[in-house]
C-alpha cells in the first residue's frame, strides 16, 4: 500500500509539473500584450515598458515560469490588476467552496449510486429494479442548471425553506454551510448519481454471476445476503474508474452551478478572469483546477488500492 | 440419506437434467461422472438450491426425510453449510478476491455458531490445521490471490466442513488444479469423509479419480443416469455402451496401473460430441454416437437391475458376465 501511494504520488508530482508548464506556455503562445490590455490604447510606449518591467514580463520565459512557481509555494501570485485583489488569497478563500461542492457531490452520488444500483440489480427481474433504472436515466438526462433553477424557484422562492444563493463558510457555521450548499449539491449530484447508479447496476449484475456469491450461499447465506455481503465491495471497484472519468465534468459542472446559485467559488472567479482578460489570474486558476483534478485522481487511485488487494500487490510487487 | 426421484431441471425450453432415481446412503461416497454438458454439476447444485437462478426444478430430492424441492432460498440456506457442505471446481473464483482468507472461513464458522470473535478465530485456525494448511496464522491474513491453487482449494474445503455437515458435495474439486496437487486434495477429502462419517457426492469427469475415492458411481449422459452401481464393478465391467466408450476413451485413467499397458494401443474416442440440448435423438440419447446401436434404440431403453444395486438403461449392453442374464427384471 505504501508503495502504491509513493508511486501514485510521484505520478501526481510529475503530472502537476507537466500541467504547470503546459498552462504557462499556452498562455504565452496565445500572444497579446498584458500591458496593453491594462493601460488600453492610451498609454505611452515608455509607460507600457515600465509596467511590463513591474509585472516581470520583460524577463525570459524561464525566469517568469520559475518566479510563478516560486510564488505559488510562497503564497504570492501577485495582484489582479483589474479587480485589485491578491490572487493567491482569493484562490484560497474560494477553493473551500468549490472543493466542498465537488467532493461532497462525488461522495454523495457515489454512495447513492451504489445503493440504488445494488437495489436495481437485485431486483432486476421485477418492476422495482426497472423503475430505479428509469429514474436513473432520467436523472442523467436532466441538465444540472435546470434542476438548479427549478430548486431555486420552488424550494427557495415559493417555499422559502433554503437560501437561493450565497455561501456561508464551514468555519463560520456548519448548519449555515449545509443550508447554503444543499440545493447546489442536489442540482450537481442528480446527474452524477444517475451515472453511478447505472454503472453500479451493471457492475453488480456481473458480480452476481461470480462464483464467490455461490460460495457464500453454500456457507448458509441467502442469495440476497450473499450478494450484499460479498458483492457490493467488488462491484464498487469499477466505479472508482467511473468516478475518475467524471471528475472533469464535475468541475465544469460546478462552474455552472456556482453561477446559478451565485456562489463565490473558483468557477465564477475563472469566468470573471477570462472575460476580464486577466492572463495571470487565468494562468494560476487553470493550474489550481488542474491540481484539484490531479489530487482527486490520486485519491481515487488510493481508493482503488484500498478496495482491491490485488492492485495493491501488483503495484508494489510485495508478494512474498 | 439423500434420495433423488424423477428430478428434472429446466432452463427455458431445455431440459438439462432428468434423473429417475439416485440414492446416497449415510457415510457413502457416490461419484457423478459424465462428459461436459452431461448435467452432473447441475444435478449436484440443484440439491441445495445453487443452480442458476433461471433454472426450474421439478420432482423430488429428499435429505434425511425432508423434501428439498420447493423450499425457499432462506429455508435452503439453513440447510446449506449446516447439513450439506459444498466444494467448487475453481477455488480461485470460488473465493472472494477482496476478503482475507481468515475472514472468509470465519464467515462459515459464525453462520453456524454464536462464538465470540476470539473463539471464531481459534476455530478458523483449527479448521485450517485440519485441512493441512501450513502456518495457518499467517495464511489467514492473506488474500486468495496470494495462495497457491492447492491451498485455495483447502481453504474452500475448510469453509465447507466448518459445521461438520453430514453430506459434502464436491463439484470437480481437482479439475482446476495441477496434477501434482490433485492427489493431496483427494486424500484429504477421503480422510475427512472417513473421520467425520461424512457422505460425499463427488462430481467428476475422471473415472480414475472416481474409482479411487468413491464407493458407488452414477454415469450421466444427456442429463440421464445411464448406469449406476458400485464403482469398481462398473469401471471393470461396464454394461452400458456409453460407460464402455467413456472408459475406452480414458486409457489408464480408469486404472492408474494400466497406463503402461495402454501405451501403444490405439486410443479410442467417442465419435462426435455431446449434442446441443435440443438435438438429442429419441429413445436412447447416446444412440447417434454409439457404435453398437440397434433399431430398437429409438425406443426408450429398459432399466435393467442387477444385484448390488447395479442398474443400467441400454438395449444392447456389453456381453453378460458369466453367471446368468438379467438378475433383475426389465421394467
Amino acid at each position: 500500500m505504501i508503495r502504491l501511494i509513493a508511486h501514485r504520488g510521484a505520478v501526481l508530482l510529475a503530472s502537476a509539473m507537466a500541467g504547470s508548464i503546459v498552462v504557462f506556455l499556452l498562455l504565452r503562445l496565445l500572444g497579446g500584450d498584458v500591458a496593453t490590455v491594462i493601460m488600453g490604447q492610451g498609454g505611452t510606449p515608455e509607460a507600457r515598458e515600465a509596467l511590463r518591467a513591474e509585472l516581470g514580463l520583460d524577463r525570459s520565459w524561464l525566469e517568469q515560469y520559475l518566479s510563478w512557481i516560486g510564488g505559488l509555494f510562497r503564497g504570492d501570485l501577485g495582484q489582479s490588476y483589474a479587480a485589485q485583489y491578491d490572487i493567491f488569497d482569493e484562490i484560497m478563500s474560494r477553493l473551500g467552496l468549490t472543493l466542498s461542492l465537488a467532493l461532497i457531490s462525488l461522495a454523495v452520488s457515489m454512495v447513492l449510486g451504489i445503493i440504488a444500483g445494488t437495489y436495481s440489480a437485485l431486483n432486476s427481474r421485477n418492476a422495482r429494479g426497472g423503475l430505479v433504472d428509469v429514474i436513473a436515466q432520467l436523472g442523467i438526462a436532466i441538465p444540472p442548471f435546470w434542476v438548479g433553477l427549478l430548486l431555486i424557484s420552488f424550494v427557495s422562492v415559493q417555499m422559502g425553506w433554503l437560501p437561493s444563493g450565497g455561501y456561508v463558510p464551514w468555519t463560520e457555521s456548519f448548519t449555515g454551510a449545509v443550508r447554503s450548499l444543499f440545493l447546489p449539491l442536489t442540482a450537481l449530484s442528480i446527474a452524477l448519481a444517475g451515472v453511478f447508479t447505472r454503472f453500479a447496476r451493471s457492475s453488480m449484475l456481473d458480480v452476481l454471476n461470480e462464483d464467490y456469491i455461490r460460495t457464500a450461499m453454500a456457507k448458509g447465506r441467502t442469495w440476497r445476503r450473499a450478494a450484499v455481503r460479498h458483492g457490493v465491495r467488488n462491484a464498487a471497484i469499477p466505479l472508482v474508474t467511473v468516478g475518475t472519468l467524471q471528475l472533469g465534468g464535475l468541475l465544469a459542472g460546478t462552474v455552472v452551478i456556482e453561477t446559478v446559485f451565485t456562489l463565490p467559488g473558483l468557477g465564477r472567479m475563472l469566468m470573471a478572469a477570462v472575460t476580464g482578460r486577466e492572463a495571470l489570474v487565468v494562468q494560476s486558476l487553470a493550474f489550481v483546477i488542474i491540481l484539484v483534478i490531479l489530487v482527486l485522481n490520486f485519491l481515487m487511485d488510493v481508493a482503488y488500492g484500498l478496495l482491491d488487494p490485488r492492485i495493491r500487490d501488483a503495484e508494489g510487487a510485495t508478494r512474498e | 440419506m439423500l434420495s433423488i426421484r424423477d428430478l428434472t431441471v429446466r432452463i427455458g425450453p431445455y431440459q438439462i437434467v432428468s434423473i429417475d432415481e439416485l440414492h446416497l446412503t449415510r457415510g457413502r461416497r457416490l461419484g457423478l461422472v459424465g462428459e461436459s454438458g452431461s448435467g452432473k454439476t447441475m444435478t449436484a447444485m440443484s440439491i441445495v438450491g445453487l443452480q442458476p437462478r433461471e433454472a426450474q426444478i421439478t420432482g423430488s430430492i429428499t435429505f434425511d426425510g425432508r423434501e428439498l424441492v420447493g423450499l425457499t432460498d432462506s429455508q435452503l440456506a439453513a440447510i446449506r453449510g449446516t447439513d450439506i457442505g459444498v466444494i467448487f471446481q475453481d477455488p480461485l473464483r470460488a473465493l472472494n478476491p477482496t476478503m482475507r482468507i481468515g475472514k472468509q472461513i470465519g464467515e462459515s464458522v459464525r453462520l453456524h455458531s454464536d462464538l465470540r470473535r476470539s473463539a471464531v478465530n481459534a476455530r478458523v485456525i483449527d479448521l485450517m490445521t485440519q485441512v493441512q494448511l501450513p502456518e495457518p496464522e499467517q495464511l489467514a491474513r492473506r488474500y486468495p490471490h496470494q495462495l497457491s491453487g492447492g491451498q485455495r482449494q483447502r481453504v474452500v474445503i475448510a469453509m465447507a466442513i466448518a459445521a461438520r455437515p453430514k453430506l459434502l458435495i464436491a463439484d470437480e474439486p481437482t479439475t482446476a488444479l495441477d496434477v501434482t496437487v490433485q492427489k493431496g486434495i483427494l486424500d484429504l477429502l477421503a480422510q475427512l469423509s472417513e473421520e467425520y462419517e461424512m457422505a460425499m457426492l463427488f462430481v467428476s469427469h475422471s473415472l480414475g479419480v472416481v474409482r479411487k475415492i468413491t464407493h458407488d458411481v452414477a454415469v450421466l449422459y444427456g442429463g440421464r443416469v445411464v448406469e449406476t452401481g458400485p464403482s469398481s464393478e462398473i469401471i471393470d465391467q461396464p454394461r452400458h455402451r456409453y460407460t464402455e466408450a467413456l472408459i475406452g476413451a480414458n486409457p489408464g485413467q480408469a486404472d492408474p496401473d494400466a497406463i503402461e499397458a495402454a501405451l501403444g494401443t490405439p486410443l479410442t474416442t467417442i465419435p462426435g460430441s455431446v449434442p446441443a440440448l435440443d438435438a438429442f435423438p429419441s429413445g436412447c440419447r447416446f444412440r447417434d454416437r454409439c457404435a453398437h446401436s440397434l433399431d430398437t434404440c429409438a425406443e426408450n431403453p429398459p432399466v435393467t437391475r442387477m444385484s448390488g444395486g447395479h442398474r443400467f438403461t441400454c438395449w444392447n449392453p456389453t456381453h453378460t458376465p458369466v453367471g446368468g442374464e438379467l438378475d433383475g427384471a426389465a421394467r
